[in-house]
């Protein structure tokens, strides 16, 4: 089972001299996302045209290009790593299939694994770096709830020592409640958007990570980017 | 009524400009064109108020010449915009065709965004002039009292014949000569910052000539030392972190520069090159600049080595290139180094890189065969630049890139 292992190799920094951004991007490509959505169109395939539009957005800004780190994680039944850790330059866009359940607590796991080894490996090398993003997005209710407890204790120590920038995003019918619970203390922010702007909230996440490289991390929270008019912050 | 593309707007002398297509967008405001004088450029601020009026007249009052030896140097501010009567912007010299500074500073093996954008032909001598070119702008601003405060990498742009032009010279800190009255820099991005300003609130903050000094400093370090930045450095016990200032931060706020003194158990970041490869002198300007501990940073303010002094410096070190004293890297010909030196320092460095890494775990080196989409370079020499030639063409090249560079 390929679950919570990264099968390929991330690529090493650029521009090392530089402070570094490392930013998940944990997606869900459960079934669910097959159902078409009230505009005809299908979830999954919105979700790949903002994996596409994504990498659009961070050619908007080359300084962020050259600071940030990205990983894609995916879970369905299982967690696969579909892009491991590289540079954003070399980001391409995996075009994603939906199947299966809902492996959400095993795919935070992962990701919160993925940015431990990526900040060892900043460590190592002396390359100093912004707090970590991890940015979720779900359709549904977790299927293995038997890693909750796990996920929530690793991700809510994460963000009480501040190690991490976290923003979950439920579309569709994700249980917002639910998620919610995931974050700081119970009542951190949590996006919500229709199944058929995913690519705004991606684009969002490129201009915020935009922002971060530009702004004084003394600040601990950044002024991000006004969400667009269709992803609500609850 | 929102000003867009085509909105009329006057000037204090009652010129009239149409704006142009928008040419970027910030924080505070946004870039058009200038429809009916193509050399300008026009900044429509998003919330304009008396005070930044006040500033941009007394910037216009007690203009700057935007060009030195004829390069355009400093968008400095032309016009003070009104539309309807209401204060809404400014105007200055257009540039065109640059790239920031961090651009030139990156090296990267496949070519994304760096250095070889604005000059295929790359060479470390480049950066040498690049860096005259910028201490000398900052000079030119000194000399006219003025402080420019926000020196960050977004703000300096540089041409394709190594020019350098400041942007966003609204940020300058400066004060009425007339009125007595200070308009204060209140932004910066915290790695140029000077340990002074190293604080919470950059509205309490004291910008000077001499924060300059050090925001050049770090600039000038960072184009010479293939962008490694003055205060990154690599922990070798366990790290911690219990301030919210970064690393990279405290090291400002500290003094802890691995280049320029011996810190426990802090060692200069995998890859970085020794300073000792530059001149005695150039060594000793870092030093000077950079050298000073938490207890005496505000006392050694005032003797950071200044644009002036910089620009001497740099300007000998490019003599000394066009004579032909410094040697080309037999492996990777953007390297150079003084014969004395030895062996190349760039390539020195990068070759002891996954050495000096070996307590890591197995994911700090390269992938031994990348599964991704590109190859990874493992050393400099696998770039593919083309390889070094004999060395009399190659110096004619050069000298002929800095003539028409400094003519």
């Amino acid at each position: 089972m390929p679950s919570r292992h990264e099968i390929l190799s991330p690529l090493p920094p650029v521009n090392p001299g530089e402070m570094h951004v490392p930013c998940v991007l944990l997606v869900d490509n459960s079934d669910s996302l097959n159902c078409k959505g009230p505009n005809g169109r299908v979830p999954i395939d919105e979700l790949n045209d903002g994996l596409v539009a994504f990498r659009k957005a961070l050619d908007d800004n080359p300084l962020a290009l050259g600071r940030a780190d990205i990983s894609i994680i995916t879970f369905n039944s299982t967690v696969q790593t579909q892009l491991p850790f590289a540079p954003a330059a070399n980001y391409v866009a995996p075009t994603l299939t939906a199947s299966g359940c809902t492996a959400m607590n095993q795919g935070i796991l992962t990701a919160l694994d993925a940015i431990e080894a990526r900040k060892s490996e900043y460590k190592n090398l002396g390359i100093p770096y912004y707090r970590p993003w991890l940015f979720l997005l779900t359709d549904g209710l977790p299927t293995d709830g038997r890693y909750e407890s796990e996920a929530k204790r690793r991700l809510h120590e994460a963000l009480q020592n501040k190690k991490l920038n976290f923003f979950p995003m439920g579309v569709g019918n994700a249980d917002i409640a639910h998620l919610k619970s995931y974050t700081a203390d119970g009542s951190g922010r949590v996006l919500k958007a229709s199944a058929t702007h995913f690519k705004e909230a991606f684009v969002w996440v490129s201009n915020s990570i935009g922002l971060v490289v530009n702004s004084d991390p003394r600040l601990g929270t950044v002024n991000l980017e006004p969400t667009p008019s269709n992803v609500a912050l609850l | 009524m929102t000003l867009q593309p085509g909105s009329a707007l006057t000037g204090l002398r009652g010129d009239r400009y149409i704006l142009g297509p928008e040419k970027g967008k910030g924080g505070e405001g946004i870039v058009y064109a200038v429809k009916n004088k193509p050399s300008l450029a026009a900044k429509i601020y998003k919330a304009p108020n008396g005070m930044l009026e006040r500033k941009l007249k007394c910037m216009v009052d007690h203009a700057v010449s935007p060009y030195i030896d004829g390069k355009l140097m400093l968008a400095w501010p032309q016009d003070v915009l009104y539309s309807n009567g209401r204060f809404a912007g400014y105007t200055m010299p257009l540039v065109k065709d640059v790239s920031p500074i961090y651009v030139l500073c990156r090296n990267n093996p496949d070519h994304v965004n760096d250095c070889h954008t604005l000059f295929p032909t790359y060479r470390w001598s480049y950066s040498v002039v690049v860096a005259y070119h910028l201490a000398w702008v900052v000079d030119h601003i000194h000399k006219n009292h003025y402080v420019l405060g926000d020196m960050n990498s977004n703000n300096i742009v540089i041409h394709k014949d190594g020019s350098v032009t400041i942007l966003d010279v609204d940020s300058f800190d400066i004060c009425d000569p007339v009125t007595g009255e200070h308009f204060p820099c209140t932004v910066g991005l915290p790695e140029f910052l000077a340990p002074e300003l190293q604080v919470p609130d950059l509205r309490r903050a004291k910008f000077s000539e001499h924060s300059d000094d050090f925001a050049l400093a770090i600039h000038i370090f960072q184009l010479l030392m293939n962008n490694y930045h003055p205060f990154n450095s690599r922990t070798l016990s366990e790290y911690k972190r219990s301030t919210p200032l970064n690393p990279q931060q405290m090291n400002i706020v500290q003094g802890n520069c691995p280049y320029v003194k011996q810190i426990p158990n802090v060692t200069r970041p995998v890859g970085a090159p020794s300073l000792q490869f530059l001149p005695a002198r150039i060594q000793t300007a870092f030093r000077t600049t950079f050298n000073y501990d938490e207890i005496n940073a505000l006392s050694r303010i005032s003797s950071r080595v200044s644009a002036d002094m910089w620009r001497q410096l740099l300007y000998d070190l490019y003599e000394r290139i066009r004579k032909g004293e410094m040697k080309v890297c037999g492996n990777n010909p953007e390297h150079m180094y003084f014969p004395s030196h030895g062996g190349c320092p760039f390539c020195l460095a990068q070759q002891a890189a996954p050495a000096s890494g070996s307590g890591a775990s197995a994911s700090t080196a390269p992938p031994p065969s990348s599964s991704v989409t590109r190859s990874v370079r493992s050393g400099s020499v696998t770039r593919s630049s083309p390889a070094p030639v004999s060395g009399s063409g190659k110096k004619a090249g050069r000298l002929s890139f800095f003539k028409s560079l400094l003519s």
